[in-house]
C-alpha cells in the first residue's frame, strides 16, 4: 500500500495541482513559461566533434565495406544491362511461375519434353 | 530486440547523415541505408520462426541422434523456413520503400531519382508513372517472395520430382541463353521496339492542368471553407481559449 503507483488518485491530484500552480506562478517566474536557454544541454557540438573523430579514425573500415559492396552492385548493373529485356521478362515469369506452386500444371502439359 | 525497435522507429532521414559521413556517396550507400532499414523484420521473423519450432520436432531430431549442428541446420531451420522466407518478403518490401529515400544520397539514374527529379519539376504525369513502376516492382516481388514462402514446407517432393525440376531448370537456362543469342540478330528481342512506346505523361499533365483550370473556383471554395470554418477556429481556440492567461 505504500507504493505510490497503487494510488492513481493521489498521483493525478498532485499532477493537476502542480499544473495549476505553474499556471498561477508563470507571470512571476519567467523560467516556468519558457524553457530556459541555459538548461539546454550542449550536446550538438560534442556530437559533431565525436562523429568527425569517429569518421576520420574508423572511416576506412566503412569505406572498405562500400568498396566490397560496390562489386555485386556493378555486377548486377552490367548483367541487367547486358541481358535483353525479353530474357529479364522470361526469367521473372519463370520465377513467378515456380513461386505460384503450379509445377504440376506444367508437368501435365509439357512433362513429355523432360 | 530493443535494438531492432530503435532501427525501425528512427526516421530514415535521420541516419542518412551518419551513413553519408561514414560510407561516402553513391549507389552502394543507398544499398547500406536500405539494408539498415530492411533487416529488422528479417531478424525478427527468423527469431520468431526458430522459437516457434515445436518441441516434438526437435525431440524427434534428438532421438534420431542429431548433433547440435545437424539439429540446427536439418531440424530447426527447415521447420522455420516458412517464417524465415516471410521475413525475406518483409525485408524486400521494406527495402523497396527506401527506393526514393536512398536515391537522395546515391541516385543518379534510377527509378527513385526519376520520381524526385520529376516531382521537383512539378511534372505530375512523369512522376506518377515512375511511382507506378516502383509500385509494380514491389507487387511482383511481393507476390514472388510470398509465393516461395507459402510453398516451402508445404509439399514434400520425392526423388523423381527433384530430378524433373532440375531438368526443368536446365531447360529454362537453355531457353534464356537461346533468347540472348537470338537477340543479337533480332532487334525486337534486344530492345523494346520504338513503335510500342506510348507516353501517357503529357496526356496526364494536360488532364490535370485542364481540371485545375476548369474547377479552380470550386477547389478554392472547398479549401477556403475548410480553412475558415475548421482549421482557423481550432488554431485560434488552441491559442487563446484553453489557458486562462493567454
Amino acid at each position: 500500500m505504500n507504493n505510490l503507483s497503487e494510488k492513481p488518485a493521489v498521483i493525478w491530484s498532485v499532477t493537476v495541482g502542480i499544473l495549476f500552480l505553474t499556471i498561477l506562478l508563470r507571470d512571476n517566474f519567467s523560467w516556468l513559461d519558457e524553457y530556459p536557454k541555459a538548461l539546454t544541454v550542449p550536446v550538438t557540438e560534442s556530437l559533431n566533434a565525436s562523429m568527425a573523430w569517429f569518421a576520420s579514425s574508423f572511416g576506412w573500415i566503412f569505406k572498405a565495406v562500400t568498396w566490397l559492396l560496390d562489386w555485386p552492385i556493378k555486377g548486377a548493373q552490367v548483367l541487367l544491362q547486358f541481358l535483353p529485356w525479353t530474357v529479364t521478362l522470361f526469367i521473372t515469369c519463370v520465377l513467378a511461375y515456380r513461386a505460384s506452386g503450379c509445377d504440376w500444371l506444367f508437368n501435365r502439359h509439357f512433362g513429355f519434353l523432360l | 530486440m530493443p535494438a531492432l525497435d530503435v532501427l525501425q522507429t528512427v526516421p530514415a532521414f535521420a541516419y542518412l547523415i551518419p551513413i553519408l559521413l561514414l560510407f561516402g556517396f553513391g549507389t552502394t550507400v543507398g544499398l547500406v541505408a536500405s539494408v539498415i532499414f530492411a533487416f529488422p523484420p528479417m531478424v525478427r521473423n527468423t527469431i520468431c520462426g526458430l522459437r516457434a519450432v515445436p518441441d516434438s520436432i526437435v525431440e524427434s531430431g534428438q532421438m534420431s541422434g542429431a548433433n547440435a549442428w545437424q539439429l540446427f541446420w536439418q531440424v530447426r531451420t527447415p521447420s522455420a523456413l516458412r517464417q524465415i522466407l516471410l521475413g525475406v518478403n518483409q525485408a524486400t518490401m521494406a527495402s523497396l520503400s527506401m527506393v526514393i529515400v536512398a536515391s537522395i544520397i546515391g541516385g543518379t539514374s534510377d527509378i527513385g531519382w526519376e520520381v524526385i527529379r520529376t516531382m521537383r519539376k512539378a511534372q505530375f504525369g512523369e512522376s506518377t508513372l515512375a511511382g507506378i513502376v516502383i509500385a509494380m516492382i514491389a507487387m511482383i516481388m511481393d507476390r514472388i517472395t510470398s509465393g516461395l514462402a507459402l510453398k516451402s514446407g508445404r509439399s514434400f517432393s520425392g526423388e523423381e520430382d527433384k530430378i524433373k525440376s532440375r531438368k526443368l531448370s536446365m531447360m529454362l537456362v537453355f531457353i534464356a541463353i537461346a533468347i540472348t543469342l537470338l537477340a543479337q540478330e533480332i532487334p525486337f528481342l534486344a530492345g523494346w521496339p520504338e513503335g510500342y512506346v506510348f507516353d501517357v505523361a503529357p496526356a496526364i499533365n494536360q488532364a490535370v492542368g485542364d481540371f485545375i483550370a476548369e474547377y479552380n473556383a470550386q477547389i478554392r471554395s472547398v479549401k477556403n471553407t475548410i480553412f475558415f470554418f475548421a482549421m482557423l477556429p481550432i488554431k485560434s481556440g488552441m491559442e487563446t481559449v484553453v489557458t486562462p492567461y493567454s
